[in-house]
């Protein structure tokens, strides 16, 4: 049974990287009207002061050759999926010959470092947070701090980046103002680096901590709330269970779950996720990436991008379906 | 037989509730679920607890086990055995639930924690109220109370969404009876099974109550499962307890007008006809009548009814109830009969 719910769930996955694949080899053919070679040639000929036109067409119908463009669609279609599932997302067009994996790859580490750094911490401390806000047996000081949360939560978090950059950057000059790494240095492995890292990473990551924490924390006082209304916590007070265990073993491990349903959703967006903090703090990631792509009209970067983020949801989400199982019995791989 | 036993009834009581109140301080006033109730269980005895929904059964189930939450208050005294449960601190109350008061819950469809195999939740009352226990005596206990309430061994594995409607309340009984309590409150342990279930579940309750001689004190509005399965029978209304007695005796010459009506709501074989029920609603704990609770109702009330609350009667030796007929010359009894004679179908009245 394991094993063809296992097999299932891949071929799903599967799917759904062909479909969007396909959805990302479609959406841009439907902007009829529109050619990006021919645009970006003229561009960069006026931009050289070139007046004269001579040549123009022989260059894209290199440039066509060259991508592949020339082709039917079928043909590019197959093309274009045989090269995806090498991972070959083409080249970068305000890079070239930069791959768009090859940036991809580069930018990758900087964002799931602060990402999944940020995300962790602030899904522990929020949930413990609020776990405590709601149990009516904990310090009463705590449920002063739920305006606070919820003011934190309300600041979308690259506003909040900014606010950050101003005080402790700008005005304090704790912290530096943005980078991954101080400029002039050389990326390696040493401790010195590291500490560097971690010095540029502060900021950012306390944006995102800040910005996120008190939604975990509403999201687990909303379910603690809920399950302490629920009939096997009566029925745990009636077997004469001390209050932590009643805590720890009925409340908190039932609010859980979807807790960490929301985990695996954010985990999933991991890559995505730091998209705007990325960009305000000119953090080398993937969000800076894309965000460079879009003002430089970078189609296939832009795509390669959606896609990457596309194949990494469904390749979490998978990991998380066949991990839930273990968390909620009720949740079982048979159909 | 001899002078040396203490009490008029035999043994010494194992639980003894003397004016048990629970009051609510709410936004509109306070609000008294459970009326001043006293009464007492021998060891080994059953005594049945009905009443309409909202006349406190479960609120006074609530309070023996002093689970009542704020704004809730309990006052009075329930003593098990030598225990006095509603002045004890924080940490010996909850060693006394399961260990001296067990339960069976009303909802034994959700009472047990989803995500936690069933070994586990029986095993965690037995290591908090007895650390000293070793593993392995711990894991024979599971079996034990496992068969003892007729299931395989093998259960304890399982999850209980993985368990049917009779099976969960069959491991809460087990684990009501974990710890050899010497009462065990059952609140409504088979109002959500059907009725082969039932049977079978009360069965089961029957024969571990005779087997470890656990006094029982089942809640639950089913006069005719009453009748079948409790020596004793309890009435309430409104929060106050209106009569107590041993159920034959109740059932043959019922002393309180509500517990009457009560009676003569079951449908019978013999008396073929419109079924009859109780005109009216439970009173407002907020909005309680004046005098009697029940004269609103009562198609015996009179003017005294209004007006003085009547206390309670002793009719015989352990029957008591409180209502102002007692004082009037042949009783409640000679008011059915007076009825009886001059409308000849009076039980055909239905509902009104």
């Amino acid at each position: 049974m394991r094993l063809s719910y296992v097999a299932q769930r891949v071929l799903l996955l599967f799917a759904t990287m062909w479909m969007a694949a396909s959805v990302n080899f479609v959406l841009p053919r439907l902007a009829t009207g529109r050619d990006p070679i021919r645009e970006r040639i003229i561009a960069e000929s006026a931009r050289g002061g070139g007046a004269t036109n001579i040549g123009i067409n022989e260059m894209i119908a290199e440039y066509r050759v060259q991508f592949g463009l020339d082709e039917p669609l079928p043909k590019q279609y197959v093309t274009y999926l045989w090269n995806t599932l090498r991972f070959d997302l083409g080249k970068s067009l305000s890079n070239y010959p930069k791959t768009v994996i090859g940036l991809i790859t580069e930018a990758l580490p900087w964002t799931l470092g602060i990402v999944t750094f940020s995300t962790i911490t602030s899904f522990t401390l929020g949930t413990i947070f609020g776990a405590l806000i709601a149990w009516p047996r904990a310090p009463r000081v705590l449920s002063y701090t739920v305006p606070i949360l919820l003011t934190f939560s309300a600041v979308p978090f690259y506003i909040l980046g900014l606010i950050l950059i101003y005080f402790f950057a700008f005005q304090l000059k704790w912290f530096p103002i943005g980078g991954g790494y101080p400029i002039g240095t050389i990326p390696s492995f040493s401790l010195a680096f590291m500490g560097k890292l971690a010095y540029h990473a502060i900021l950012p990551s306390l944006s995102m901590i800040l910005a996120s924490t008190g939604g975990w924390a509403l999201g687990m006082r909303g379910m603690m709330v809920t399950i302490q209304g629920e009939d096997y916590m009566n029925y745990a007070e009636a077997k004469g269970l001390p209050d932590s265990r009643i805590f720890f073993g009925y409340a908190v491990r039932n609010a859980m779950l979807p807790q960490t349903t929301g985990l695996a959703l954010s985990l999933g967006y991991l890559v995505a996720g730091a998209g705007l903090v990325e960009v305000v703090f000119g953090y080398p990631g993937i969000g800076s990436l894309l965000g460079d792509a879009i003002s430089k009209f970078d189609y296939t970067t832009i795509y390669g991008i959606v896609f990457f983020l596309i194949v990494s949801l469904g390749v979490v989400l998978f990991i998380i379906d066949l991990l839930y199982p273990l968390i909620d019995p009720r949740i079982t791989y048979e159909q | 037989m001899t002078a040396a036993v203490p009490s008029r009834e035999g043994p010494a009581p194992v639980l003894r509730v003397e004016d048990l109140c629970v009051d609510y301080f709410t936004d509109a006033g306070r609000l008294r679920a459970c009326d001043q109730v006293s009464f007492e269980l021998g060891p080994g005895q059953r005594l049945g607890l009905v009443g309409e929904s909202g006349s406190g059964k479960s609120t006074m189930a609530l309070a023996l086990m002093r689970m009542i939450k704020p704004p809730g208050k309990i006052a009075g005294r329930v003593f098990v055995g030598d225990d006095e449960l509603t002045s004890m601190d924080d940490n010996a109350i909850r060693s006394a639930r399961m260990r001296l008061i067990g339960m069976v819950p009303q909802a034994a469809m959700s009472a047990l924690n989803p995500v936690i195999r069933i070994r586990a939740q029986i095993a965690d009352v037995l290591q908090v109220h007895e650390p000293a226990m070793p593993d392995a005596q711990v894991k024979a206990r599971i079996a034990e109370v496992l068969e003892a309430v007729e299931l395989r061994p093998e259960v304890a594995n399982l999850y209980p969404h993985e368990l049917s409607g009779g099976m969960k309340q069959r491991v809460c009984i087990a684990i009501a009876v974990a710890l050899r309590p010497k009462v065990i409150i059952a609140d409504e342990p088979t109002s959500a099974l059907d009725v082969i279930v039932q049977r079978q579940v009360m069965d089961t309750i029957g024969r571990l109550q005779r087997e470890m001689n656990i006094a029982v004190i089942l809640i639950g509005h089913d006069m005719g499962l009453m009748a079948q399965f409790v020596d004793r029978l309890s009435v309430m209304y409104a929060g106050k307890l209106a009569e107590i007695g041993p159920t034959g005796e109740l059932f043959a010459r019922p002393t309180h007008p509500y517990t009457h009506m009560l009676i003569s709501s079951l449908p019978t074989l013999g008396k073929k006809g419109v079924f009859r029920g109780i005109p009216g609603i439970t009173p407002s704990l907020l909005s309680l009548p004046s005098g009697c609770y029940f004269r609103t109702r009562c198609p015996y009330a009179m003017p005294i009814c209004s007006e003085v609350t009547p206390a309670q009667q002793a009719h015989g030796t352990d029957h008591r109830s409180s209502c102002h007929l007692s004082n009037v010359e042949g009783g409640l009894t000679g008011r059915i009969a007076a009825e009886a004679a001059s409308v000849p179908d009076a039980r055909m009245g239905g509902f009104s």
